[in-house]
């Protein structure tokens, strides 16, 4: 046939072999070259164990926040090229956005929808990592690396939404840098800043504002974190990310299979023996492979077979991925077409709207200041919840269960994390859906235009009783479980078994204080002159 | 030369001596160009000059004011209640002191709302119920010389006791 003959003259020409150095990946070898010698493939080892490529264990969600990134990076860029970092105009770029540009409400769309669902996504892959007990060695450093992600995705919303210069914007972002004012020591209105001589005009919210007010200094401040900064972090970290999978061996599977893969190494010669290649290997070439890395799992090139329980990524992963790609690509662009992104009223710092809710990955942290004085909700929580994530790879001294959602073998961790999820996400719809003017509580039924009249003042326990209550309340929280389960204590260790009964105790802890708060009204446990709690 | 070398200790040579100086003046060095580096990326993020609205402003005489309200006049302007009882005078700064929002006042209750975080104050400034830690700010006044109030928004005062003395009150 002609065509097939012009197809060969083509694909064996000297330009295309210089492009694509493999052939059709119809076999094998050809298969695995096209993986390793392309560049946006290569991230992927040339095959992978069969159970890698269900749905229902990865969701593809790590893929898809990744895919989100990307097109809120190059929506992003786009949005540059009208958008002026200026107070004056920042807000009537947004208008004309949305009014004037052709597509420009399209794409402002895509842009917004795209950074909610990765904000959810980012924290139900974090989840899907956690039931599948997938940070277990040698990948915890790895789930470190992903909470230090969903930290820079909810920076990167926080930053992004102070962009469009309206009243969220405004005082979102008022109230965030306030939150950073209430840090002990750093900001001006925390716990001990006399000590450090911390005022208004030179603490950490001052860093963040370049200012004193939420005004242009902040705009510019926020615009180039959110358009250069956090996505160059982002994106270097991610790419470790991805790296580190490879480097753990893959993703992970259940014990048994994932013992069967040894870890293997690529051939080496050690730099003493490479000092005398010649001595070495007389007659052949000199030697052309250095250790790189010890891989687990088989060796990146040169496969010709595959294992039994093995499939190869080209076709099998990489259509998989083209798959869930499309669908995310598509959902997103149908919710930019129905759904506007909100665009309030322009910024005035002479109104605050009321109620100001935040969005709402955001909104449990609102609702959780209800409660808490500003630098335990606003710092210290938000800084302990990271850690305690961060540390939960090296928390868990369980050894089952790993590599798949075998809850049964994993009932402490699975129903800590739970109730941590639950936790904040309640404190999310009571902020989203029971909270109205003036952050009083609304049944869905009642009318917000009928303001609460009653007002329930708040109390303090006296400051022995609140110490005592403290102390007790830790003292026993660490002493009783030592006690009464002595096999967790010895299997965790003493310094395990400390961090984890503090992390659980705070997290039990903060509903505790806010029923205290609902029920009784009471205000602070302990009260002192420096900090209350 | 020699004599030198035979006076140091076993394995002290002048060429190590020599060798380890520098080896310190490097590190030195480097330590301290790490750190004024670290220090001038840090100051260059604290503004020396800011373009800010100036914190002092005047606001009329104080007949304007009647006996028990509170006047929203500057509201708009600079976030600022003006509060007469009977013979006093003050100014509020209507920022809440819990995250920055603006308080709204609720005149048949006689209370400042927050509509962030819920928090409540008195006309006073005490916080009766939600999450604001410390009583509202009240601003420095003070007459100027054309019979007009100046309010001084970078002199506040919330502690009992300061607060209800001058320059934080105005007896009228």
């Amino acid at each position: 046939m002609a065509s097939k003959h012009l197809t060969d003259r083509i694909t064996q020409s000297q330009v295309w072999r210089s492009i694509f150095r493999h052939g059709a990946p119809t076999t094998p070898r050809e298969r695995s070259l096209t993986v390793v010698s392309n560049f946006f493939l290569h991230i992927h080892p040339v095959s992978i164990p069969r159970h890698a490529l269900r749905y229902r264990f990865t969701w593809g969600l790590g893929g898809i926040a990744f895919l989100l990134f990307f097109i809120l990076v190059l929506t992003g860029i786009l949005l540059t090229f009208y958008y002026v970092p200026d107070v004056h105009r920042a807000y009537s770029d947004m208008k004309d956005l949305r009014f004037a540009v052709p597509f420009g409400v399209f794409l402002r769309n895509v842009h917004r929808w795209s950074a909610h669902a990765m904000v959810l996504v980012v924290i139900l892959h974090m989840a899907r990592v956690f039931y599948t007990a997938s940070y277990r060695k040698p990948r915890e450093f790895n789930w470190v690396l992903g909470v230090g992600l969903a930290v820079i995705t909810l920076l990167l919303s926080f930053t992004g939404y102070l962009l469009p210069w309206d009243q969220l914007a405004y005082w979102a972002v008022t109230v965030g840098t306030n939150m950073a004012s209430s840090t002990p020591l750093i900001g001006h209105a925390g716990p001990f800043h006399h000590l450090l001589g911390v005022r208004i005009d030179n603490d950490v919210r001052f860093m963040m504002l370049g200012g004193t007010i939420v005004g242009q200094n902040a705009l510019i401040r926020f615009y180039v974190l959110h358009c250069m900064a956090l996505p160059a972090i982002f994106a270097i970290a991610v790419a470790v990310h991805f790296w580190r999978i490879r480097k753990d061996g893959g993703i992970s599977r259940p014990a048994r299979s994932e013992s069967a893969s040894a870890p293997t190494t690529v051939q080496f010669e050690s730099p003493r023996e490479e000092a005398e290649p010649e001595e070495k290997t007389p007659a052949g070439p000199p030697a052309r492979y250095r250790l790189l890395a010890y891989v687990r799992g088989p060796t990146l090139s040169g496969k010709q077979d595959l294992a039994e329980d093995e499939v190869s990524v080209w076709p099998n992963l990489v259509f998989r991925e083209f798959l869930a790609g499309l669908t995310v690509i598509a959902v997103i662009w149908i919710l930019a077409i129905q759904f506007n992104a909100p665009l309030e009223e322009h910024a005035n710092p002479a109104v605050t709207p009321n109620p100001a809710k935040a969005p709402w990955y955001f909104v449990g942290l609102q609702e959780l200041l209800a409660y808490f004085d500003p630098w335990i909700a606003g710092v210290m929580i938000p800084s302990i919840v990271v850690f305690g994530l961060a540390a939960i790879p090296y928390l868990d001294g369980n050894d089952r269960g790993g590599g798949e959602y075998a809850f049964g073998q994993r009932k402490f961790a699975v129903t800590v994390f739970t109730l941590g999820i639950m936790l904040w996400f309640s404190l999310i719809l009571v902020g989203l859906f029971l909270r109205g003017p003036s952050w009083a509580w609304y049944w869905p039924w009642e009318d917000w235009t009928i303001p609460k009249q009653t007002v329930s003042v708040t109390w303090n326990l006296p400051t022995l009783w609140g110490s005592l209550g403290l102390v007790v309340y830790f003292g026993l929280g660490l002493w009783l479980p030592a006690i009464l389960l002595p096999e967790f204590r010895k299997k965790l260790g003493w310094p395990r078994y400390v961090i984890t009964m503090v992390l659980l105790l705070l997290m039990i802890a903060v509903p505790g204080k806010i029923l205290l708060r609902l029920t009784l009204n009471l205000k602070y446990i302990l009260h002192t002159p420096w900090f209350n709690i | 030369m020699n004599d030198i070398n035979r006076n140091s200790s076993a394995g002290d040579s002048r060429r190590g001596f020599v060798a380890r100086i520098f080896t310190w003046l490097g590190i030195s060095s480097l330590a301290t160009s790490l750190v004024s580096s670290v220090y001038a990326n840090f100051r260059f993020f604290f503004p020396k000059v800011l373009y800010e609205p100036p914190a002092q402003f005047k606001a009329g005489v104080p007949d304007e004011y009647q006996p028990g309200t509170v006047s929203d006049r500057w509201l708009n302007d600079h976030q600022v209640w003006i509060v007469r009882d009977d013979n006093k005078l003050y100014a509020l700064l209507a920022t809440c002191t819990h995250l920055g929002c603006l308080t709204g006042y609720f005149p048949s209750e006689r209370l400042f709302k927050c509509p962030c975080h819920g928090s409540i104050f008195t006309v006073k400034g005490d916080p009766v119920a939600g999450p604001a830690p410390v009583p509202l700010y009240r601003l420095a006044l003070s007459i100027g010389d054309d019979g007009q109030l100046v309010v001084d928004k970078a002199s506040r005062e919330n502690q009992p006791g300061n607060r209800d003395a001058r320059p934080y009150v105005l007896e009228v």
